[in-house]
């Protein structure tokens, strides 16, 4: 049974913060809002690289398993044990 | 010996046909364009329609291999074909110097189109048209030493929708000749890999790069 998941930062994330990939400890689902709360304490400064006034802020990609939580639901978003969470800032230049 | 020696025995005589009888446009000629663009001339692609309204500017050519200090003003789809042609006289190529919008088609001879954009409202809408003419569409986006390459099939989440919650970033981005070459060159192999029906692409792969560390990452997206 998973007691974890994955957290993985990449672009320009990886200029603030370190490490760039966390194992967290988790053995039943959470709301992304308290995950962002949890990984404030390991990532201080996080919550307003990605929050604005309690809200996501644009610009910042965060995928679960895969999926844009954007299309899920937001930061009420349900994270699982087992899960992996891309965050990152993708690169739009050519 | 002829221009495709080195790459004997690397392309089945299948593989190689379809490769001659591929045509792709390239939607962007900046940086990412650039390499993309002589990359697949290079390789023996048979035709490339090249997008692009800009001009060449001198910030341009730290990273953008299509042009020099001569062609300063000229329209960069213009002298990219020029230069193209120089290389291949057998290539198909046209330059169309226009901006793009939702009333443009894609011609149908295109196989594939490449999304070498710089702003993510016009990477929509030519994902939009990829979408609606049923072509593959192969994405990569940049940032300093940063950057990301994906391939969308007809059938895959829309990039609007992988991207969901982007926001256009204002003045010039940071771009090095390095994550150019790196991500044009990913590119090129991707659409060789597409065109040729190969294993290993990137179709619902987001490819995650950082060449501050060399880390390359995979992330397969949900459909």
């Amino acid at each position: 049974m998973e007691r974890s998941i994955k957290v993985r930062l990449f672009g320009t994330l990886r200029l603030k913060f370190r490490p760039w990939e966390m194992e967290v400890p988790l053995t039943s689902p959470m709301k992304l809002r308290d995950l962002l709360d949890l990984l404030e304490e390991k990532y201080p400064g996080l919550k307003e690289t990605l929050l604005s006034d309690g809200e996501l802020r644009k610009g910042v990609i965060i995928l679960k398993g895969g999926q844009n939580v954007w299309h899920l639901k937001g930061l009420e978003t349900e994270i699982s044990p087992g899960d992996t969470i891309v965050i990152f800032p993708p690169g739009a230049g050519g | 010996m002829n221009l495709y020696a080195r790459q004997h025995g690397l392309f089945s005589p299948e593989e190689w046909a379809r490769l001659k009888a591929a045509t792709v446009l390239v939607a962007g000629l900046g940086g990412l364009g650039s390499f993309v663009a002589e990359g697949l001339c290079r390789s023996g692609v048979g035709g490339l329609v090249l997008l692009d309204d800009d001009r060449v500017s001198p910030p341009d050519l730290n990273r953008q291999i299509l042009y020099t200090a001569d062609d300063m003003g000229r329209f960069k789809a213009q002298v990219a074909k020029d230069r193209l042609l120089k290389i291949r006289d057998d290539l198909w190529v046209e330059a169309w110097v226009q901006r793009l919008t939702p009333d443009f088609t894609i011609p149908a001879r295109v196989s594939l189109v490449v999304d070498a954009l710089d702003n993510w409202e016009s990477r929509f809408v030519l994902d939009d048209l990829a979408f609606k003419a049923g072509k593959h569409l192969v994405h990569a986006g940049l940032k300093g030493p940063f950057g990301q390459v994906l391939t969308l099939s007809p059938s895959s989440p829309r990039l609007r929708e992988v991207f969901a919650g982007v926001e256009e970033e204002s003045g010039p981005l940071p771009a090095t000749f390095s994550i150019c070459a790196v991500l044009g060159g990913l590119v090129v192999e991707e659409v060789l890999k597409i065109v040729c029906g190969r294993e290993g692409a990137l179709v619902d792969r987001l490819l995650l790069v950082d060449l501050t560390t060399y880390d390359f990452e995979i992330v397969p997206l949900a459909r």
